[in-house]
C-alpha cells in the first residue's frame, strides 16, 4: 500500500460511511471511516511491494516512515473515537475527517517542500471550513483568519526556499521569519492564539479534534524535518521564535489553567502542552522534538474524552482522563515533559526554569479535580448510548497509559524525526 | 517593460484586490491578481507561465460558476459565505475602509522588500518583485482582516496566484509544476465559495427572497 492509496482509503471510507449514514440515518457510526483509514496505515509497510518509495528523488514522490505513520495512526484514532463519544457527530463530520486525513497524509509524505506546504493548506483550511460552517461564530472566524494568515506564510516561504545566492542575508531571514509566523500561526502561539482557547470550547468535540489531533501534529512534525533542508540564515528566527513564544504560551496558559474549570482548564493545559512543544522544537535539540510529539500525542488521545460536555462520559473516566495529563509517570505526558525539559537544559538555564514552571503548574491544574469528586448524575445517561461511549472512552485510556507504561514502543518510530 | 509600469499595474489590481465585494468577488479577484502578476511572470518565465497564471484564474470562474450551480441541488443548507461572522456592524469605519488602509500599508511594505531583497539574485528590475509581493501582501491582509467566508476565499486566491508567481519568479520555466501545485489552492477556494452561494441561494429562494447578488454594505 503506498501513500496514494492510502489517500484514497481517506476519502473512499469516508465516502463509504457517509453513504452509508445518509442511507440508514446512523451518523453515530462514523468512527468507522478514521478507524479504516488507521487500519490501513498500520499495512503500509507490510505491502512495500506497491509502494512509491524508490523514487525519493522525483519532485512529487511521497513516502511514509514510522514517524508519520505513528503520527497518521494517533490521528485516525483520535478523530475516531471523538466521533463515537460524541453525542452530536453529524455526517459532514465525516467528510471533514476524510480530508483532513488525506492532506494530513499527504504533508506527513510529501519529500520536498512545495507539496508538503499545499498539503498543509488543504489540511488547515479544511478544518478552518470546517468550525466556520459547524458553529459561525466570531472564534471560528478567528479560526480562519490566523489558519490562513499560517498558510500564508508557509506558502511564501516554500515558494521562495529553493532560492540560489547565500546562505545569510536578508532573503534567508525572510525566509526564516515567515516560516516561524508560519508555526506560530498554525500552532496558536501567543500572541496569534487566542481562537484556540475559545474555539476549542464552543466548536464541537470532533471538529475541536481535527485541529487538536490532525494539524498540530503534522504540523509540528514537518518543521522538524524540515530544518535539515535550511540554509544557516533561516535558522535563528526558526528556532528561537518558537522558543521564546512557545515559552510564552505555556507560562500564560498553565497559569490560565489554574484560574478555570471544566473544559475550559483542559484547553488551557492543551495550548500550555502545545507551548511546551513548540519551545521543545525550538532549542533544536532531538529531545526537544521527540518530547514534543510524544507530549501532542498524549493530548490527541485523550481529547475525545475532555473535549465532551460534563455528564457524557462518567466521571471517573474524566478524571483517569485528566490525570493522564498532569505528568505523573507512567502517563504519557511524563515521558513528553521529561524530554522537553532535559532539551530545555541543553539549551538554557533560564529557558529550564520557565519549563519547570509549567510543569509544576499543569501538574496542579490536572489533579485539582481530583479533590472534589464529580457528581453521580453525571452518569446518568440512557443505557446503550452509555456503554458505546463508555467503551470508546476507556479504549482511549488504555491507549494512553499502555504507551505511557511501554515508552520504547513509541521511540522506536520516533526515532526517525 | 518598464519597471514603473509594472508596479502601476500591480498597484491598482492590488488595491482591487483589496476593495472587491460581493458574490463573484472572488472571480473579480481571481482577474486582478492575474493582471498585476500575468506580465512580471511572462518576464521571467516566458508565455509557459504567463499561461499558468492565466489558466488558473480562467479556472476560478469556471469552477466558481459550475460549483454554484451545483451546489443548488445539494440537499443541506450552510451559512452564506457574504455574510460577516459575529463582527460587529457599529463601528466607525467599515471593513472596506480598513482593508484601503491596509492596501496603502501593503505598498509600503511592497516597496521596502522590493527594493531590499534579492531574490534569484535581483536579476529582475524592482517592478516584477514589487508586483508579486504587493499582491500577497494585500491578499494575506484580507484574510487577516476577514469577516467572512468570501473575504477568506479572495484572500486565499490571490495568495495562491501570487506564491505560483513567486515560485515561477524563483525557478523560471522549469518550476511550472510547483507553481501549478500552488496555484490550485485558488480554484479549490472558488469551489467552496460557489458551493455556499448555491446553497444560500437555494435557501433564498425557499424563503421567497432574491439571491444577495451585490454583496453586503461595506462603506
Amino acid at each position: 500500500m503506498n501513500t496514494y492509496t492510502l489517500m484514497a482509503l481517506c476519502i473512499g471510507s469516508g465516502a463509504v460511511v457517509y453513504g452509508w449514514c445518509l442511507l440508514f440515518s446512523r451518523p453515530r457510526f462514523g468512527f468507522v471511516a478514521p478507524w479504516a483509514a488507521a487500519a490501513g496505515t498500520l499495512l503500509v509497510h507490510h505491502a512495500p511491494a506497491l509502494g512509491a518509495f524508490a523514487d525519493a528523488g522525483a519532485p512529487l514522490s511521497m513516502g511514509i516512515d514510522p514517524a508519520a505513520q505513528f503520527v497518521i495512526i494517533l490521528a485516525c484514532f483520535s478523530i475516531g473515537c471523538a466521533m463515537l463519544l460524541s453525542p452530536g457527530a453529524s455526517p459532514g463530520d465525516i467528510w471533514a475527517a476524510a480530508a483532513v486525513g488525506a492532506a494530513a497524509t499527504a504533508a506527513l509524505a510529501a519529500r520536498q517542500p512545495v507539496p508538503w506546504a499545499v498539503s498543509i493548506a488543504f489540511c488547515s483550511g479544511a478544518v478552518g471550513l470546517r468550525w466556520i460552517s459547524g458553529r459561525p461564530s466570531r472564534a471560528a472566524l478567528g479560526a480562519g483568519r490566523m489558519l490562513g494568515v499560517g498558510t500564508t506564510c508557509l506558502l511564501l516561504s516554500v515558494a521562495l526556499y529553493p532560492a540560489s545566492g547565500p546562505g545569510i542575508g536578508p532573503l534567508a531571514s525572510l525566509e526564516g521569519g515567515l516560516l516561524a509566523a508560519a508555526t506560530v500561526s498554525l500552532l496558536a502561539l501567543a500572541p496569534l492564539g487566542a481562537w484556540a482557547a475559545v474555539g476549542c470550547v464552543q466548536e464541537s468535540p470532533v471538529n475541536a479534534v481535527l485541529w487538536i489531533a490532525a494539524v498540530v501534529p503534522v504540523t509540528l512534525l514537518t518543521v522538524v524535518r524540515l530544518q535539515f533542508h535550511m540554509k544557516i540564515g533561516t535558522l535563528v528566527p526558526y528556532f528561537d521564535v518558537p522558543l521564546v513564544l512557545g515559552l510564552g504560551t505555556a507560562l500564560f496558559q498553565g497559569v490560565g489553567a489554574l484560574r478555570v474549570s471544566g473544559n475550559r482548564r483542559y484547553v488551557r493545559v492543551l495550548l500550555a502542552d502545545i507551548g511546551l512543544a513548540a519551545a521543545g522544537f525550538g532549542t533544536s535539540h532531538w529531545q526537544g522534538a521527540v518530547g514534543g510529539v510524544i507530549l501532542l500525542a498524549a493530548q490527541a488521545t485523550v481529547a475525545p474524552i475532555l473535549l465532551q460536555v460534563p455528564g457524557t462520559i462518567p466521571a471517573r473516566l474524566v478524571q483517569l482522563a485528566e490525570v493522564s495529563l498532569s505528568g505523573i509517570p507512567p502517563s504519557l505526558s511524563f515521558w513528553g515533559r521529561f524530554l522537553i525539559l532535559q532539551s530545555l537544559a541543553l539549551a538554557n538555564v533560564g529557558a529550564l526554569d520557565a519549563g519547570i514552571a509549567v510543569v509544576a503548574m499543569l501538574l496542579l491544574a490536572t489533579l485539582t479535580p481530583l479533590v472534589p469528586i464529580r457528581s453521580a448524575s453525571a452518569s446518568s445517561q440512557p443505557g446503550h448510548r452509555l456503554s458505546w461511549r463508555t467503551s470508546g472512552a476507556v479504549l482511549a485510556l488504555i491507549g494512553a497509559y499502555s504507551w505511557g507504561l511501554l515508552p520504547q514502543l513509541l521511540l522506536v518510530p520516533l526515532g526517525h524525526i | 517593460m518598464s519597471g514603473t509600469f509594472l508596479g502601476f499595474v500591480a498597484f491598482v489590481a492590488g488595491v482591487a484586490l483589496a476593495l472587491v465585494d460581493g458574490r463573484r468577488g472572488i472571480v473579480w479577484a481571481a482577474a486582478v491578481s492575474a493582471l498585476a502578476l500575468v506580465l512580471p511572470v511572462f518576464q521571467i518565465a516566458a508565455s509557459e507561465g504567463a499561461l499558468l497564471i492565466l489558466a488558473t484564474a480562467a479556472a476560478v470562474g469556471l469552477f466558481w460558476y459550475a460549483s454554484r450551480v451545483a451546489g443548488r441541488y445539494w440537499p443541506q443548507m450552510g451559512p452564506d459565505p457574504t455574510i460577516s461572522l459575529g463582527v460587529s456592524k457599529g463601528s466607525l469605519f467599515g471593513p472596506r475602509s480598513v482593508r484601503a488602509v491596509s492596501s496603502v500599508v501593503s505598498l509600503i511594505a511592497a516597496s521596502w522588500i522590493s527594493l531590499n531583497i534579492p531574490v534569484a539574485g535581483s536579476g529582475y528590475g524592482s517592478g516584477v518583485l514589487f508586483a508579486v509581493s504587493y499582491v500577497t501582501i494585500v491578499a494575506g491582509f484580507r484574510i487577516l482582516l476577514a469577516h467572512s467566508v468570501e473575504d477568506l476565499a479572495i484572500g486565499c486566491t490571490g495568495v495562491s496566484l501570487a506564491c505560483a508567481a513567486t515560485v515561477l519568479l524563483e525557478g523560471g520555466a522549469a518550476a511550472t509544476a510547483a507553481a501549478g501545485s500552488v496555484g490550485c489552492l485558488a480554484p479549490v477556494a472558488a469551489i467552496v465559495v460557489g458551493w455556499m452561494s448555491g446553497r444560500s441561494d437555494r435557501s433564498d429562494s425557499r424563503r421567497g427572497t432574491e439571491p444577495a447578488d451585490s454583496g453586503r454594505a461595506t462603506a
